[in-house]
């Protein structure tokens, strides 16, 4: 059986795209096979960051209304192995989601895939109530902020009465909290809430720290995962993210804020 | 049994009483709109229930009517009056809903009809009614109620979340939201909590938002409860 993980966070533009590429990669990278749904019916972007938009021919919503079979619609990653994407129609609405045809799409997959990451939309409607209602697991994706922080506490209350492990009373949806955008500069000005602020006013496990970084927006462009640019804070940071997801016991990075070498000191550079 | 399109269940939901002390049409206009701007998201649409319990002798001058659309013009849902002998006639003709006059507790001045006597099987039916226990954190959006018990919350209570109880609340961990006790209007219900950071404390409808709150007391231990009508937060 296919372990369902859901990317979440009630707020808009947090990375929960950005993420759920970027975790879906990373799992598929370390030889688990690794399917990313899009849940986000009529505003389709995972495609985009995956760098698949031109090789969408069927979608999520084709699927349940039974126009293409599962095969047919996923999407096979052309740079990392073991990897799928269902892409979101992008010409439907989220209404087009029913929990019987999404049940029926997560219980064919799971046959076949070790890990399943539902990409949610935004808010605390239908769509994302839909990503959510499955999953073993949630990533909750959440900027330092406060109203992020409260719209991740929201989201957190929801899949503690609304998943279907809550309704059926089984062993509560494991809760992970992702902080993205992440700037220690900005921490000590006191412009930003710290990862101690997050931490306490969410209480659950951190799974990682993702700087914020300029080649994630680079990236999202270039339709590639970040966390295949080893170069970058924010990539190196997600594979972390990946091992913890995994199991393994991985120091948190990128928390201080860095030294600025010799060079940029005397230009004053950042 | 024939199908019926619809079920009658009987339910119980929380209203904000209004208790007239005494009434004239414009200074009961202008208090009122002090209050809900303490206050919009609590009283607004929220529904109310009339008592005229304390100012029964001024009751015959007061136009129903006219009190209803006041209310109504500040976005209050009037539902219905606490009955009271005298007026029922003119309550009803108002259409709102008679409820049963309150009981003796806030000392009423009505007088309460004669009861019979509880004999020894009524009193062995008395049930104590067990706390209700939370062991997760309470997130905002969340809304717990512990009808005819006492709350304890073991884990926080997030900003944007409430928690409600006819009984005491004891919140352990941090207490972020709002916590309001005795809402059946229990005088004597209290708050604790281990570390005060609420939006709002209550008992009993007498409320306190977190501006007014002694700043020494953020984050402290404290206990909130009624002293003569007025809420009084004190460490613990």
């Amino acid at each position: 059986m296919a372990k369902i993980i859901v990317v979440t966070s009630g707020k808009g533009g947090v990375g929960k795209t950005t993420t759920s590429a970027a975790i879906g990669t990373g799992l598929a990278l370390k030889g688990h096979k690794t399917a990313i749904i899009d849940f986000d019916v009529g505003l389709r972007n995972l495609d985009l960051i995956m760098g698949c938009e031109r090789r969408v021919v069927y979608d999520f919503v084709n699927v349940i209304n039974g126009d293409a079979s599962l095969k047919q619609a996923m999407i096979k990653d052309k740079r990392t192995e073991n990897l799928f994407i269902l892409p979101a129609s992008q010409t439907r609405d989220k209404d087009a989601l029913t929990i019987e045809g999404v049940e029926k799409i997560l219980d064919e997959l799971s046959q076949e895939y070790e890990f399943i990451v539902c990409d949610s939309p935004a808010g605390i409607e239908k769509g994302a109530l839909m990503a959510l209602y499955f999953a073993d697991e949630a990533i909750v994706v959440t900027n330092p902020e406060v109203s992020s922080v409260r719209d991740s506490d929201r989201i957190l209350g929801i899949l503690q009465s609304k998943s279907r492990r809550a309704e059926q009373g089984k062993e509560p949806v494991k809760e992970h909290l992702l902080l993205t955008r992440y700037n220690p500069e900005r921490v000590i000005a006191g412009e930003m809430l710290s990862v101690e602020d997050v931490e306490d006013i969410l209480a659950i496990p951190l799974l990682g720290i993702i700087p914020e970084s300029e080649a994630v927006l680079k990236a999202s462009n270039q339709g590639q995962p970040v966390i295949l640019d080893n170069e970058a804070k924010a990539g190196q940071a997600y594979g972390d993210a990946v091992a913890r997801l995994l199991g393994e016991d991985v120091a948190h990075r990128f928390l201080d804020v860095p030294k600025k070498g010799f060079f940029k000191r005397v230009m004053g550079g950042r | 049994m024939t199908d019926c399109c619809f079920q009658l269940k009987g339910s119980v939901f929380t209203a904000v009483v209004l208790e007239l002390h005494r009434y004239s049409s414009a200074e009961f206009t202008r208090e009122l709109e002090q209050k809900i701007e303490q206050a919009p998201q609590l009283l607004l649409q929220s529904p109310i229930v009339f008592n005229l319990d304390k100012c029964i002798d001024q009751a015959e001058e007061i136009d129903f009517a006219v009190l209803i659309q006041q209310c109504r013009a500040l976005g209050l849902q009037p539902i219905g009056f606490r009955s009271c002998a005298r007026f029922n006639q003119a309550m009803e003709a108002t259409g709102l809903a008679l409820l049963p006059p309150s009981s003796t507790r806030g000392g009423s001045a009505i007088q309460k009809p004669a009861q019979p006597v509880a004999g020894p099987e009524a009193i062995e039916k008395r049930v104590r009614v067990p706390s209700k226990i939370i062991t997760q954190p309470v997130r905002s959006g969340q809304q717990i109620y512990a009808r005819d018990c006492d709350l304890i919350v073991m884990s926080q209570v997030s900003e944007g979340a409430e928690v409600l109880a006819d009984g005491n609340i004891h919140v352990y961990g941090g207490l972020r939201g709002r916590a309001l006790a005795g809402v059946n209007g229990d005088e004597t219900a209290r708050i604790f909590c281990h570390s005060m950071e609420a939006e709002l404390l209550s008992v009993a409808g007498n409320f306190i938002l977190s501006e007014d709150f002694d700043p020494q007391l953020w984050k402290q231990s404290v206990q909130a409860y009624l002293n003569e009508e007025k809420l009084c937060i004190n460490p613990l």
